[in-house]
């Protein structure tokens, strides 16, 4: 219980006026249901007993029982009003609070953090957990109005018939339980459910993207029976589920249906002895018929309690993270990229997958990155775009580096709002970059040009497109150093031979560190590292290492060779 | 709904029940068991007018009590509602059960409907969109079921069976009650509709923050090297926030409703009690009848704000049914021949006669096609004899996938005809046709799973050392050796554990398997290393003798190798020869090698 107030308490900490405001409205609506029950006895006994009874009524009764029936309405209206309305907005807001923490957070650690993590993880924290961490408040105040309610019902039911009272008394815990029993039981049940939801959803994209390769073999009858086996155990989930739903409900209405008849039995005895008047019983059961719906809110808000307590947990857990220390290139004037003993060991990793002792590339030099696959390439280029954690010293020119990674992420936005990631450049610079990248003509081809809308819900570019896109962002970016990670794969090799031609040429005094497995790349750049398993295994022209080294004549000249053996 | 939004949604539901039967079948007798559950809700409130009419003696506050009559009332009325509730719950149980089963039907209908939908649709329509109505569309009916339909079976009856009582009651106070009622659904219908449209707002809001999310998320490294990071960040928090704030406008929208339906039932009871007042005993009424009328009106007045959701679920339900049925009503893709041709023992020589093929439609903006002319191929004539190794160059768009697709039949020709041992393609039985000839695509698409279930995929008799000897036989034992579990490696969702290179050598020893006698490779070679690269041209050597080989080549390293090479150009056969013909020929050919020999030299 205090574990379940601390958990209020911390969650609504910014937000306590509105959820005051919203226990407040609870209160109100748990009083008037109490005097709505008394308006109802008032209007049998005062107005409509009398008539029918002695035959005739006063009109000042009959007008006082409307106006006090009406009104308590219009209170228990307003309280609704009040007690939804700001639940909502504590709701809501304590949510915009635990995620603004979690954006922060993640803002605050470096960006090599989130390799340690599941992007899908991280996400999850500042959307659903956060969601999740405030569940239970929206039904929460209505859930303590309704112990409010029952506590003034109990008092109300005892003081005008201590009989009946106890009756009563003993049917609502009755249905509470039962209410609590199933809230657990359904929330499994349905939980199962949605587990193998997701599983039919997850296979079937599965297979519908597979399509070629079923049609390819003829496969189409055994994947439909694939899928209808994860289908089946759908259904027979969901109709488990049905089975346990069709018991309670037909139960929630059994239960107040004899809980009334009890009553009315009781009350006839009651009212033959003279202690009850029949408006007295009227609201007695009326009041028992208000009270068997809310006690549905109190199942609701305990089933909510372990959603909410692992929402908070998990983003307790993201806060609760030690911070990384940030190491980024040093910026230096006047320098291209300079590295001393650097070191790199991936998290999870026993050894370096990068280990150079020396590499200094001069400002406006050109160097091509060579090696197989795995021998740390990519990390080379992590560590000089700042994105990777390092042992040793790197530095690099004072206006920084513009890296194009391998995967091209482009954000949905616009092509020009991708190409500036927030600076300020005329459309003839931008157009200028696109040129030097080979891109202007399938930019201008496009009907919106530059407003064009890319990315997740835009124009789909093609790898090599996107490629280009990101090579112009990075031109823009007016750094000193320009790095690609073998981002020109996906070009045609003219193309390639275009835009590597066009960089080189006018470089300036920038510095430009390709990675490529293309002979007529790395000829055009001249001067070459090649990687082996993380270290520098050779450093010199393209003819020189050619020349003297067996392992990168065998790489670069795969093709000939194979030409030659033909 | 416009009467001829509901005439659609009559039709939308006729054509439902059409593909569906199973969900017709016992309604009848569901309905029925709904109409005996609202005794539960009703047996009570006539119960307190009879005891209060017959039980009571007349006299001031009391008195003399029946008490015997008492209790014979209440213990019938208590056998009622225990069958009552039975009732209850075997309609439930019904329906639940038989629409989740005819769910469950529909789901399977529309995975084979969707399998056998042609190549040219699936490209069209986006994988997304076919996967939503399995999932998502088919769980707007769910939904429906499991809500929807209860509460038009469960209210519907109710408060069908409240108002006749009502009016067996007194037929003035019924109309009293439905009259003051009445203007409740109006007001409730405008609250629900802007309701759905803040609801709908708070959706979309929702969809961009979870969309900026991601991006902060995997657009990291790009926002890192740029220093966007935190400007990224206040954008974020600035979208949540409006998200929020939507949120919480729909909520109070949300919270306007519940008082709408309270006033008015205190209305209604208000209009009840001063009528029957103004009547009073002289028109025939009874206390107990007017006591038990209260109770009654509660209870008539309840369904109706849930009336008014599920009026939308339901708008929602018929319009993800239409889009299913949209589906089940495109035709498969190329037919089943009616009456097979059986293919010839022998030589399975494959010719092309004066083809033209033209996809139906294309997908709005996904290419941009200036020219009126839809045609991919025109007027292709090619012999290519069995055991031949044919090339196929060319540039992109122009026709070379659509050449290998004509020859696998995942698609048929607009005019002309695509022979095999001189039997017409539109003539051979499926299967038939797919024990001879394997299509391995562009895209190598692996299943999430092991490097063997991937290629158990092809033949799932195969054991694993029936799948090691073909490596054997491929030259690609050394390569899976060097896989850290072997054939049990696991290659992830989409082989995605696996690199580029690696995927297209499952792709290939999956062919190798099926040990089709043509083979049709459409390949996809831009990001493997040149070592990897050559190692599956020679790879696919090895699997080519003894069989007809197309491959679809992207890098003119497989093209030198085949017997014989042809060069597309605007779904044309430009130039057809061997590689040193064609090099000598000094055409299309010869400058695509010049190029391919001046980037790949060191």
């Amino acid at each position: 219980m205090s574990d379940f107030l601390s958990l209020v308490s911390r969650i609504t900490r910014e937000h306590r006026r509105s959820f005051a405001i919203a226990i407040g409205g609870a209160s109100v609506y748990a009083v008037c249901t109490v005097l709505s029950a008394f308006a109802v006895s008032r209007v049998i006994d005062e107005a409509i007993t009398p008539r029918f009874e002695d035959g005739k009524v006063g009109p000042q009764s009959v007008v006082l029982a409307m106006v006090l029936i009406t009104a308590v309405g219009i209170v228990r209206a307003a309280s609704v009003v009040t007690r939804r309305s700001y639940a909502g907005i504590t709701e809501w807001r304590a949510a915009g609070t635990l995620a603004t923490s979690v954006i922060d957070r993640i803002c605050k650690q470096p960006v090599w953090w989130l390799r340690t993590r599941m992007t899908g993880e991280v996400i999850s924290r500042m959307t659903i957990d956060a969601e999740a961490a405030v569940a239970m408040l929206a039904p929460l105040p209505f859930a303590s109005s309704v112990v409010v309610l029952l506590g003034f019902a109990a008092v109300a039911m005892l003081v005008s018939d201590p009989i009946l009272g106890g009756i009563g008394l003993c049917v609502i815990p009755l249905l509470a339980g039962v209410n609590l029993r199933y809230q657990r039981r359904v929330d499994a049940l349905f939980a199962r459910a949605q587990e193998h939801l997701g599983d039919l959803s997850s296979t079937v994209h599965e297979s519908f993207e597979a399509v070629t390769v079923v049609k390819a073999f003829g496969a189409e009858e055994r994947e439909a029976r694939r899928l209808s086996r994860v289908a089946e155990r759908l259904r027979d989930a969901r109709i488990e589920t049905v089975r346990f739903r069709s018991r309670f409900e037909s139960l929630l209405d059994l239960v107040p249906s004899t809980g009334i008849i009890v009553l009315l039995l009781a009350g006839s005895w009651r009212i033959g002895e003279g202690q009850m008047t029949v408006g007295e019983l009227g609201g007695f059961m009326y009041l028992f018929t208000l009270l068997s719906f809310p006690l549905r809110i109190i199942g609701y808000a305990v089933s909510e309690l372990p959603h909410s307590r692992a929402g908070l947990a998990h983003i307790d857990g993201l806060l609760g993270e030690a911070m990384l220390t940030t190491m980024v290139p040093d910026k230096v004037h006047g320098l291209g990229v300079e590295i001393r003993d650097l070191r790199v060991v991936p998290h999870g990793h026993a050894e370096p997958t990068l280990d150079i002792h020396h590499l200094d590339i001069a400002r406006g030099a050109c160097l091509a990155v060579v090696g197989e696959t795995g021998s740390g390439k990519s990390t080379l280029v992590g560590v000089i775009a700042g994105i990777l954690a390092y042992d040793g010293r790197v530095r690099v020119g004072r206006r920084g580096v513009a890296p194009v990674f391998q995967e091209t992420f482009l954000f949905a936005a616009t092509l020009r709002e991708n190409l500036l990631l927030g600076q300020r450049r005329s459309d003839e610079e931008i157009l200028e970059a696109l040129r030097i990248a080979d891109a202007e003509s399938f930019v201008t081809e496009l009907v919106d040009g530059l407003d064009t809308a890319v990315g997740e819900r835009g124009v789909g570019l093609s790898g090599g497109q996107r490629q280009r896109v990101a090579l112009a962002r990075a031109l823009l970016a007016d750094r000193d150093v320009v790095v690609l990670d073998d981002t020109t794969s996906a070009l045609d090799p003219q193309t390639e031979a275009v835009v590597m031609r066009n960089l080189v040429g006018r470089l300036g005094d920038k510095t430009l560190v390709v990675v490529t497995s293309r002979p007529l790349t790395v000829s055009l750049i001249g001067n070459v590292v090649f990687l082996v398993e993380g270290r520098v295994f050779d450093r010199g022209t393209h003819e020189e290492l050619l020349g003297r080294c067996p392992r990168y004549e065998a790489l670069m000249d795969s093709y000939e060779t194979d030409r030659r053996e033909r | 709904m416009s009467a001829e939004g509901s005439r659609g949604a009559v039709d939308v539901i006729a054509r439902g029940l059409a593909v569906s039967p199973a969900l017709r079948r016992g309604l009848g007798g569901t309905v029925v068991l709904a109409l005996l559950g609202t005794g539960t809700r009703v047996a009570v409130p006539i119960l307190v007018q009879q005891v209060i009419d017959h039980g009571f003696s007349q006299g001031p506050a009391g008195g003399e009590v029946d008490f015997p009559l008492v209790a014979i009332l209440c213990a019938a009325c208590a056998l009622v509602v225990g069958i009552s509730a039975w009732c209850l719950r075997s309609a439930i149980k019904r329906l639940g059960m038989r629409s989740e089963e005819a769910l469950y039907g529909l789901r399977v209908r529309l995975f084979e409907h969707i399998h056998g939908l042609s190549i040219a649709y699936h490209n069209e329509e986006k994988k997304g969109a076919l996967v939503a109505r399995v999932t998502s569309d088919i769980e707007t009916l769910g939904q429906f079921f499991s809500w929807g339909a209860l509460a038009w079976l469960l209210d519907g009856t109710l408060m069908f069976v409240v108002a006749m009582i009502m009016l067996s009651y007194d037929w003035l106070l019924a109309i009293v009650a439905f009259v003051v009622a009445a203007p409740l659904i109006y007001g409730f219908r405008r609250v629900q509709v802007r309701l759905v449209r803040s609801y709908e707002k708070a959706r979309e809001m929702n969809g961009n923050y979870f969309g900026e999310a991601a991006e902060f998320v995997n657009g990291a490294d790009v926002l890192s090297a740029f220093d966007q990071r935190d400007t990224y960040a206040n954008r974020l928090v600035e979208t949540m926030r409006a998200r929020y704030r939507a949120e919480i406008r729909a909520g109070i929208l949300g919270a306007l409703l519940f008082p709408v339906g309270e006033l008015f039932s205190v209305l209604t009871i208000v209009g009840v009690s001063v009528t029957a007042i103004l009547r009073g005993p002289e028109a025939g009424l009874s206390l107990g009848a007017v006591v038990g009328f209260i109770f009654l009106t509660y209870r008539f007045l309840e369904p109706i704000a849930e009336f008014t959701e599920i009026i939308d679920n339901t708008q929602g339900a018929v319009a993800g049914l239409s889009r299913i049925l949209e589906i089940i009503e495109t035709p498969v893709g190329p037919p089943e021949p009616l009456a097979p041709k059986p293919l010839p023992r022998s030589r399975l020589d494959l010719d092309f006669s004066r083809v033209w093929f033209a996809y139906q439609s294309r997908a709005p903006g996904e290419t941009r096609d200036d020219s009126s002319d839809p045609f991919v191929l025109r007027d292709v004539t090619v012999e290519i004899p069995f055991g031949q190794h044919v090339a196929i160059v060319g540039s992109t768009g122009s026709g070379k996938t659509t050449f290998g697709r004509l020859v696998s039949r995942l698609v048929d020709p607009s005019t002309g005809q695509v022979r095999l041992g001189g039997v017409s393609l539109t003539d051979v039985a499926r299967d038939d046709l797919r024990s001879v000839l394997t299509f391995v695509p562009q895209e190598p698409f692996l299943f999430d799973g092991t490097v063997l279930s991937n290629l158990r995929f092809v033949d799932p008799n195969r054991d694993e050392d029936g799948c090691r000897s073909i490596a054997v036989n491929l030259g690609l034992d050394e390569w899976l050796g060097s896989l850290p579990r072997g054939l049990w490696t696991p290659v992830g969702e989409r082989g995605n554990d696996l690199s580029a290179g690696e995927r297209q050598l499952v792709a290939l020893l999956r062919a190798a398997i099926a040990e089709p006698r043509i083979l049709v490779l459409d390949e996809a070679t831009s990001a493997v290393d040149p070592l990897i690269d050559v190692r599956i041209s020679r790879a696919f050597d090895a699997l080519a003798a003894g069989r007809t080989t197309i491959a679809i080549a992207h890098r003119l390293s497989t093209a030198m190798r085949a017997d014989r090479i042809l060069v597309m150009e605007d779904g044309m056969v430009m130039e057809d020869g061997s590689h040193d013909e064609l090099v000598v020929l000094g055409g299309r050919y010869a400058s695509l090698y010049e190029t391919w020999v001046a980037t790949t030299s060191g």
